[in-house]
């Protein structure tokens, strides 16, 4: 790779998330098992040094909003900042992605989709 | 284990928190549960079963706990609470109208006294200009600022206080206190009296008077 990984991956599928709406804690995890076919089902605690961490890098910002039911709750939005992030992050991911699937599909002589 | 328990066991640990920002993270945790709950017992889960099985799913506090201080810069907290008290340091000298120079000379002399000099020794220094120096006089602690010897002009206080004599040796002398509070004011006026009974030691003859200064 050209260049080190700067986030985790769990802070990259956080960025993603945000990409389209506002979200808080507790959706985001039905929203990450849901879209990865519950492939990413962490320990639900720890997301939350991931959202704090993004925060403090300025990645996201938070803000309490009130729900339905009355209960006050932290919504997350993605800021330009954390955009650029998941933009370049992508782009190094699908890149490092594709490297590997070129050295699967040269060892193993298979032909992938 | 609870949700209360729950959330207690991170709070413990995030020590570089403010109040707040605990409170914050307790209120952001306990939500996050009570939603995984509602989730479970719309499933169908007896309220026991639900709670135990977001517990779970939770993962351990200690972790949470660990990796979420981390999140929170040391250096920010000190800075609050060097700015905390330096505030407080500027309402309390306001109040007292307590001047900078003289806390900074009474914190100087009561931790770093160039020199120490105890009640019988005062004459020594008295025809000099020593200044930082620390002299108890019965109960009260005094700070000599200066010591010079003068001569007594006629029709003054000094000539007054000193009928007949020519020379006077004048202490400058701040009060020493460890209190803060107490700083500025000037002693009682025990020591003046005290002083000018001293007439034995190298400056025999001079008769010894001390002025104070707030």
């Amino acid at each position: 790779m050209k260049k080190k990984q700067n986030i985790e991956h769990t802070q990259l599928l956080v960025l993603s998330l945000l990409s389209n709406e506002d979200m808080y804690g507790y959706q985001m995890i039905v929203e990450l098992a849901r879209r990865s076919d519950h492939t990413f089902e962490m320990k639900e605690g720890t997301l939350y040094p991931v959202l704090h961490g993004l925060e403090k890098d300025g990645y996201v910002e938070a803000y309490q909003q009130e729900a339905p039911t009355g209960r006050m709750r932290k919504y997350y939005h993605l800021t330009r900042k954390g955009g650029a992030m998941l933009k370049t992050e992508t782009e190094a991911w699908e890149s490092y992605a594709g490297a590997v699937n070129a050295v699967l599909r040269s060892s193993t002589g298979l032909t992938m989709a | 284990m609870t949700r209360r328990e729950y959330t207690d066991q991170v709070l413990s640990g995030l020590r570089r928190l403010t109040g707040p920002e605990r409170e914050a993270v307790r209120a952001e945790l306990d939500a996050h549960m009570e939603d995984h709950i509602c989730d479970l017992l719309d499933l169908g889960y007896d309220e026991e079963l639900a709670e135990e099985r977001t517990m779970q799913r939770m993962g351990d506090p200690e972790e949470v706990s660990r990796e979420l201080n981390k999140q929170y810069p040391m250096r920010w907290l000190i800075l609050k609470w060097a700015a905390m008290a330096l505030t407080a340091a500027l309402v309390l000298m306001l109040l007292t109208r307590v001047e900078w120079g003289v806390v900074k000379e009474n914190l100087m002399t009561r931790f770093w006294p160039s020199q120490w000099y105890t009640y019988e020794e005062t004459y020594e220094f008295l025809n000099g200009d020593d200044t930082d120096i620390r002299v108890e006089i019965g109960a009260t602690t005094v700070r000599v600022c200066a010591a010079r010897v003068t001569e007594i002009q006629p029709g003054t206080n000094w000539a007054e206080l000193f009928p007949g004599d020519r020379y006077l040796a004048v202490v400058v002398v701040r009060p020493y206190r460890t209190s803060l509070l107490e700083l500025g004011r000037a002693p009682g006026g025990g020591i003046l009296p005290f002083l000018a009974n001293r007439t034995t030691g190298p400056l025999r003859g001079i008769k010894p008077g001390i002025i104070c200064c707030p």
